[in-house]
C-alpha cells in the first residue's frame, strides 16, 4: 500500500519479522511536552559521562547510507549519526536547529532562507557551507539520481547560495510545510567532495558532519560507528562507538537485550512491556506515534463501494477489545481522524458522524444489505495476522464473512498502488506534518489515492489547509476534513501506531524526536 | 572419469541458474517498486527500470548475466550497490563455520555413540542415546534455537543470544558467537548421523562377511571398526554429503534466529527485497559447492566400495 | 517363493508380520500414532470441542485447566486442544502428503536410474542434482511466495525437495543390489528390466524407502515449522501445528502455553515416527537374513 510514504517502513516487514510498528513521531503527551530541546534526555540528571560502547538491536536492513537510499528507519538513525540533518524535528513536529540554524519564510511561502551554522565542516575536511547544502538539495531533486525522497522535492524550483552561511530555497508554489522536511531525508547533508570521488560508492563509505564517523560494516549484519573528535558541538558525542546490529527476530531482539549483547533495543512488542519492565535492569520507553493502524476500504470496487457495507464494518470494529486481547491494553485507542493524539491536529477521541462500535446497528446494515462478505489482504507479519484474525472474528458476529488474504508486503504494496484489494489492513508510518497524513492518499487523483475517493468537499478542504498559513488557521480546516472523512468512511481507523523502546537502565541522552528517529550525539552510559 | 563427471555438472548448475531466474522473475510485484521503496512515483520507477536494465526481456537480462557470470562478474546488488562477490565472500565463512562446526561436531558426537549404543543393544545406554537422538530431530531448529537462547543467554547470561564476531577479531569470540547457532544446527544432524549409522551397522553385522571373519578368528573389536564400520561410512558418507545442501536451508532458519551475516541471512533478505542479482548470484554459488561436494562424495564412495568402483567406471 | 532369490525377497520387513506383531517396540508406537490420529481427526466431535477459529477477545492466553478450556487459550482467546487437534490434522496431512508424492516420484527415478545406467541414469541424476541444489527452503520460500500461502502449495514445495534424496538413497540400493548374483544371473538369463526392478530391486530397496518415507514425514512437519516461522505457512485462521509454534513465539514470557501446547504435540508425534522409523529399520536387517 501506498501508506507508507514516511519512508522507513516497510522494509522491515520484508524480514516476514514481527511488528514494526511504523513510523513517525513521537512520543506520549506528556513526554513530549518535556523534552522541549533536541538533545537533552528528561532521564539525565546527572551529568554526562565521555567513554563506553553502545550496540543497538533494529529490525531492519540498512540500505547504503546515503540520502538516496534511505527508506527504513535504520537508515535515518544511522543518517543521523553519521551525516546529520539541517533541522531536528522536536516533539510536535517544532523545528529546533541542527547543522542550519534557522530560516525565515517569505512570499507566502514560496521562498525560504536558511541560515547555517559556522565553522562546520565534513569529516573529510571539506567545509559545510551553503555551497555544501545547495549541492545537496539538487543532488537529491535531481530525478536521475531516483532518489526515494524526490517526492518531498517535487515543487522545488531554485535552490541557491546567498552568501557561504545562508541558502535561498524557492518552490514552485507555496508550501507550510517544507522547511519539516530538511528534518527529514532530504536535510540529511553529505559531504559533496565525498560524492564526487566516491560517485555510486558513496552510500558504503558515507562521510557526513554527524557526531560519529562510519568505520565499517557486515552487510544484512551490523553497522560500526566511532566518535568523530571534530563534530562542532563539542564535548559530544560522549559515546566513543556505537553498533547497530540488526536482529529481525523480536523474540530474539528481546532475549539478546536480556542476556546483554545489545543495550537497547529500538522496538519491542506490547507483550514484552511487561517482562522489561520487570527486570531491574532494564527500562521501557514510550515513543508514541503520528502514523495510525486501520482497515483502508477501495470505495471504487463492490461490495466495498457501498458506503453502508463500510459503515456496517466500522460499526463492528472494537477497537478496544482487540487491543486489550493483544497488546495488554496498551495501544492507543481513541482513534477516530487520520491524526493521533501525538499531532497537534488531533480532533480528540471523538469525530462527529464516525460510526463508533456498535453491534447492534453493524448487524441492521448487514441485514439491510442483505449479507456482506469479501477479502481482507494482511501483511504476513505475526501482528497484522492477529490483528487480521481478530477483526475476522469481530465482524463475524455481525454476521460479515471475510476471507483473510496473507500477502507479502511487496505483493500487498503492489495490490494496494494498482487498487487490487477490496479491504486492506495497514498501517502508515505518518507524519507530524497533519498534511502528510492525509493530502498524498484522500486526493483525487494523486497516484496515492489507493482507496479510489473522489470527493470534491475533501479536495477543497485539502487546498485550503494547504494554503492557510498558521496552525491556528489550519486546525478549523483539518477538524472539517475529519468529520467529511468520517462520512466517506475511506478506513476503518483501529489505534495509532505507537512505538516501544527497550534499553538497559543505565543508557541516558537519547531525546524523543517527533519523527522517532534516534539522535546519538547527547547518548551516554552510566 | 573425474573430467566426466565435471562435464555432466556443467547442465547443472545452468538447470539451477535458470530455475532462479525464472523463479524470482514469476514473483509477482515489480523489481523496479521494490528498490525505489513503497510510495515511489513512477518517474522514479521508471528511472529505477532503465538504469538497471529491467525494461529488457527476461531471455536478454539472462544472456547477460550468464556472459558475465562466466567472467567472474556476478553483478551488483540492486539494493545496496555492493558487488555480489564481495556479499557472498563476507557471508559465505559465517555459513561455512557455523555449518562445518556443525557437522563436525554432530559426526564426533555420532560415531562413537552409535558405536556405543551397538555394544550394548537393546540396552539401557542403546535406549538412552535412542531418545536422545529422537528428540534431537522431533522438533524444528528454531524451536531448539529458542530453548538454547532463554537457557543460555537470558537465564545464565553464558553465551552471546545473537551476533558474530568474525574469527579475524578475536579467536575465542568468535567460537562464543558460534557455538549457539552451531549447536542448534548440528542437534538435528547429529541425531540422524546417530541413527542412520547404527541402523546400518546393525546391517553390516548381519552380512556374512562379519559372520566369516569372525569364524576366522579376528576380534570382535577389529571385525566392527576395520570392516563393520568402513562399510557403513558408505551409507554416511552419502547422506553427510548431501546434507551440506540441506543444511544451507537450516542455515536460513538459524541465521535468521540469531541474527547472522551469512549466506542463509542474505539470501532471504534478498529474497524479500527481490534482489534479484544477489539471490541468483548466491543460488548459483551454493550450486556449484554443492556439485563439486557431490562429486567428492561419488569419488569417496568409489574408494571404499570396490563394487561400486567397479559400476562407476562402467556406468 | 521357491525360486533362489527367495532369501533375499523375504527381506522385506512386510511379509515378516509374525515377528512384527511381537515386537512392542514396534506395535506400542504404531498404537499411539494411530491413536493420536484418529483423536486429531475424530476428538473435535467426539469430545464436542469448541470450533477451532472462535475467538473470545475477552479471555485470550487462559492458561492450562481453564474451565472450558482443558490447554487453555492464545492470543485471540481460541481454544489451543480444539487447534491442537484441528492443527494436527493439518500437518499429519502435510507429512504423509508430501512423502507420499516425493517417495513415489524418487524411489521410481533412483530405481530406474541405478538399474538402467547410462545416459537415462546421467540424466536422472543431473535433473534430481539440480533440485537437491537448489537449497530446499529457498525453493519452498519461492513456490510458497509465488502460489501464495495453503496446504496444497506446501505438501508441493516440500515434496520437491524429498524427491531427490528419495532418487539418491533408491539409486544407491539398486545399484548395490545390482551388483548381487541374482540379479546379474537375471540380466544373462535375459529378464527384462522392468521386471527385474519390480521382482528384485524394489522389495529389497522398499524397507528402506519405507523406513527413511516414515522418517521423512517427521521431517517433512518439521519443514512446514520452518517455513511458518518465515511466514509461509498455511493460511490463517487455518491452524497447523509449525503455525501454532510461530505464532505463540511472540507471547513465550507471559503464555508459553500457546507454542508450548502445539510444541509438544508436534513433538510427540514426530518422536514416534522416528521410533517406530528406527525400529523398522533394524527389523529390516533381522527379517532379511534369516
Amino acid at each position: 500500500m501506498s501508506r507508507i510514504t514516511s519512508r522507513r517502513v516497510s522494509y522491515v516487514a520484508f524480514l516476514g519479522a514481527v511488528s514494526l510498528v511504523v513510523a513517525a513521531c513521537g512520543g506520549n503527551s506528556s513526554k513530549s511536552t518535556a523534552a522541549a530541546t533536541g538533545s537533552t534526555a528528561p532521564a539525565a540528571a546527572s551529568a554526562p559521562k565521555s567513554g563506553g560502547s553502545l550496540s543497538i538491536g533494529v529490525e531492519a536492513v540498512w540500505h547504503p547510507i546515503d540520502p538516496l537510499d534511505a527508506t527504513t528507519f535504520t537508515d535515518s538513525d544511522i543518517s543521523m549519526a553519521v551525516l546529520a540533518p539541517l533541522f531536528d524535528l522536536g516533539p510536535g513536529g517544532t523545528l529546533q536547529p541542527d547543522l542550519a540554524t534557522g530560516y525565515t519564510a517569505q512570499n507566502g511561502d514560496k521562498t525560504y532562507v536558511i541560515t547555517l551554522r559556522k565553522n562546520v565542516t565534513f569529516q573529510d575536511g571539506t567545509p559545510f557551507d551553503a555551497q555544501a547544502v545547495v549541492f545537496n538539495l539538487q543532488r537529491d531533486a535531481n530525478p536521475a539520481n531516483a532518489c526515494k525522497c524526490r517526492v518531498d522535492l517535487k515543487d522545488l524550483a531554485s535552490v541557491v547560495a546567498t552568501d557561504p552561511t545562508t541558502v535561498t530555497v524557492t518552490l514552485t508554489q507555496p508550501d507550510s510545510t517544507f522547511p519539516s522536511l530538511l528534518a527529514g531525508t532530504p536535510g540529511m547533508m553529505a559531504s559533496p567532495s565525498a560524492v564526487q570521488q566516491e560517485g555510486k560508492g558513496f552510500g558504503l563509505h558515507p562521510v557526513g558532519a554527524g557526531p560519529f564517523k562510519f568505520v565499517s560494516e557486515v552487510a544484512n549484519s551490523s553497522v560500526t560507528l566511532a566518535k568523530w573528535p571534530g563534530y562542532w558541538n563539542a564535548p559530544k558525542p560522549y559515546l566513543d562507538s556505537v553498533t547497530f546490529k540488526v536482529i529481525p527476530d523480536v523474540s530474539t531482539r528481546l532475549a539478546s537485550l536480556q542476556s546483554g549483547a545489545i543495550q537497547d533495543d529500538e522496538d519491542i512488542q506490547p507483550t514484552e512491556i511487561s517482562t522489561v519492565q520487570s527486570a531491574s535492569n532494564l527500562k521501557v520507553e514510550s515513543l508514541g506515534g503520528v502514523g495510525t493502524y486501520f482497515v483502508e476500504f477501495q470505495t471504487q470496487r463492490a461490495p466495498l463501494d457501498n458506503v453502508l457495507a463500510r459503515q456496517a464494518i466500522t460499526y463492528a470494529t472494537d477497537p478496544q477489545l482487540i487491543d486489550n486481547a493483544l497488546f495488554a491494553g496498551k495501544a492507543s485507542t481513541g482513534i477516530e481522524s487520520p491524526w493521533t493524539p501525538q499531532s497537534w491536529a488531533y480532533p480528540g477521541a471523538s469525530v462527529s458522524g464516525y460510526p463508533a462500535y456498535d453491534l447492534a446497528k453493524a448487524k441492521q446494515l448487514v441485514q439491510q444489505l442483505g449479507g456482506l462478505s469479501f477479502t481482507l489482504s494482511i501483511r504476513n507479519d505475526a501482528t497484522s495476522v492477529a490483528v487480521g484474525q481478530a477483526l475476522q472474528s469481530e465482524w463475524a458476529a455481525a454476521g460479515i464473512k471475510v476471507q483473510l488474504n496473507e500477502l507479502q508486503n511487496l505483493a500487498l504494496v503492489q495490490d494496494s498502488q494498482t487498487g487490487k484489494f477490496q479491504a486492506m489492513f495497514y498501517r502508515l508510518a505518518g507524519s507530524y506534518e497533519p498534511d502528510g497524513n492525509v493530502s498524498l492518499y484522500f486526493r483525487s487523483g494523486s497516484p496515492q489515492n489507493s482507496v479510489g475517493l473522489n470527493d470534491p468537499v475533501v479536495n477543497q478542504l485539502l487546498t485550503q489547509e494547504r494554503e492557510a498559513t498558521t496552525q491556528a488557521a489550519r486546525k478549523p480546516i483539518l477538524q472539517s476534513l475529519a468529520v467529511q472523512l468520517a462520512k466517506d468512511l475511506p478506513e476503518d481507523l483501529l489505534f495509532a501506531a505507537d512505538w516501544w523502546r527497550a534499553s538497559v537502565s543505565n543508557l541516558h541522552g537519547i531525546p524523543q524526536l517527533a519523527n522517532n528517529w534516534m539522535e546519538l550525539q547527547g547518548a551516554w552510559l552510566s | 572419469m573425474l573430467q566426466r563427471r565435471s562435464l555432466q555438472a556443467l547442465p547443472v548448475i545452468v538447470g539451477v541458474s535458470v530455475l532462479t531466474f525464472l523463479l524470482l522473475n514469476l514473483l509477482p510485484g515489480s523489481i523496479a517498486l521494490a528498490i525505489a521503496g513503497p510510495g515511489a512515483d513512477p518517474q522514479t520507477i521508471k528511472a529505477i527500470e532503465v538504469q538497471d536494465g529491467l525494461s529488457k526481456p527476461l531471455w536478454d537480462r539472462y544472456w547477460q548475466w550468464l556472459w558475465h557470470a562466466m567472467q567472474g562478474n556476478l553483478g551488483r546488488s540492486l539494493t545496496s550497490s555492493e558487488s555480489v562477490t564481495s556479499l557472498v565472500a563476507h557471508a559465505l565463512p559465517v555459513t561455512l563455520e557455523v555449518i562445518i562446526i556443525a557437522q563436525v561436531v554432530a559426526l564426533v558426537l555420532a560415531v562413537p555413540a552409535a558405536l556405543a549404543a551397538l555394544a550394548d543393544r537393546s540396552g539401557r545406554t542403546d535406549r538412552l542415546l535412542g531418545a536422545v537422538a529422537f528428540a534431537g530431530v522431533s522438533a524444528p531448529h528454531f524451536l531448539w534455537g529458542i530453548i538454547l537462547i532463554l537457557v543460555f543467554s537470558v537465564h545464565f547470561h553464558l553465551l552471546p543470544a545473537t551476533g558474530w564476531v568474525p574469527l579475524t577479531h578475536s579467536v575465542g569470540s568468535n567460537l562464543k558467537s558460534a557455538v549457539l547457532p552451531a549447536t542448534t544446527l548440528g542437534i538435528g544432524e547429529f541425531s540422524f548421523y546417530m541413527r542412520i549409522l547404527r541402523g546400518d551397522l546393525i546391517d553390516q553385522l548381519r552380512e556374512e562377511y562379519v559372520t566369516t571373519a569372525r569364524a576366522k578368528g579376528l576380534s570382535g573389536s577389529r571385525v566392527l571398526v576395520g570392516h563393520v564400520l568402513r562399510n557403513s561410512l558408505f551409507s554416511l558418507i552419502t547422506v553427510v554429503g548431501v546434507n551440506f545442501g540441506k543444511l544451507i536451508s537450516g542455515a536460513v532458519i538459524v541465521e535468521t534466529l540469531f541474527a547472522l551475516p551469512g549466506l542463509g541471512n542474505l539470501l532471504v533478505t534478498s529474497i524479500y527485497q527481490r534482489d534479484v542479482n544477489v539471490v541468483q548470484g548466491v543460488v548459483v554459488l551454493t550450486a556449484v559447492a554443492f556439485v563439486i561436494i557431490n562429486l567428492a562424495v561419488d569419488l569417496l564412495y568409489s574408494t571404499i566400495d570396490p563394487r561400486v568402483r567397479y559400476a562407476v567406471a562402467n556406468g | 517363493m521357491a525360486d533362489m532369490t527367495a532369501a533375499v525377497s523375504n527381506r522385506s520387513v512386510w511379509e515378516d508380520r509374525r515377528l512384527l506383531a511381537l515386537d512392542w517396540a514396534v506395535w506400542i508406537p504404531t498404537v499411539l500414532l494411530v491413536a493420536l490420529v484418529l483423536v486429531c481427526f475424530l476428538g473435535p466431535v467426539v469430545f464436542g470441542l469448541p470450533a477451532p477459529n472462535v475467538t473470545d477477545l475477552l479471555h485470550p492466553r487462559a492458561g492450562l485447566g481453564t474451565s472450558g478450556h482443558l490447554l487453555g487459550t492464545d492470543e485471540l482467546g481460541r481454544d489451543l486442544l480444539s487447534r491442537a487437534l484441528h492443527g494436527g490434522q493439518v500437518s499429519i496431512e502435510i507429512g504423509l502428503g508430501s512423502v507420499a508424492i516425493g517417495m513415489a516420484l524418487g524411489g521410481l527415478l533412483g530405481m530406474v536410474s541405478g538399474f538402467t545406467g547410462g545416459w537415462v541414469e546421467s540424466l536422472i541424476m543431473r535433473v534430481l542434482d539440480t533440485f537437491l541444489a537448489f537449497p530446499s527452503l529457498i525453493l519452498a520460500l519461492t513456490v510458497a511466495a509465488y502460489l501464495g500461502p495453503s496446504e496444497g502449495n506446501v505438501i508441493l514445495a516440500i515434496a520437491f525437495f524429498t524427491v531427490p534424496t528419495f532418487g539418491r538413497i533408491a539409486r544407491a540400493g539398486t545399484l548395490q543390489i545390482r551388483q548381487r548374483d541374482f540379479v546379474l544371473s537375471g540380466v544373462l538369463a535375459g529378464a527384462r528390466s522392468w521386471y527385474l526392478i519390480i521382482r528384485h530391486v524394489l522389495p529389497n530397496i522398499l524397507g528402506g524407502l519405507m523406513t527413511y518415507g516414515l522418517l521423512t514425514v517427521g521431517v517433512a512437519m518439521i519443514v512446514e515449522a520452518s517455513l511458518s516461522f518465515l511466514g509461509l505457512g498455511v493460511r490463517p485462521p487455518q491452524p497447523s501445528w509449525g503455525g501454532m509454534i510461530s505464532e505463540g513465539k511472540g507471547y513465550l514470557s507471559d503464555a508459553p502455553q500457546i507454542a508450548f501446547v502445539p510444541g509438544a504435540f508436534l513433538f510427540l508425534f514426530v518422536a514416534l515416527l522416528n521410533l517406530l522409523g528406527e525400529r523398522l529399520r533394524s527389523r529390516h536387517a533381522v527379517g532379511g537374513e534369516r
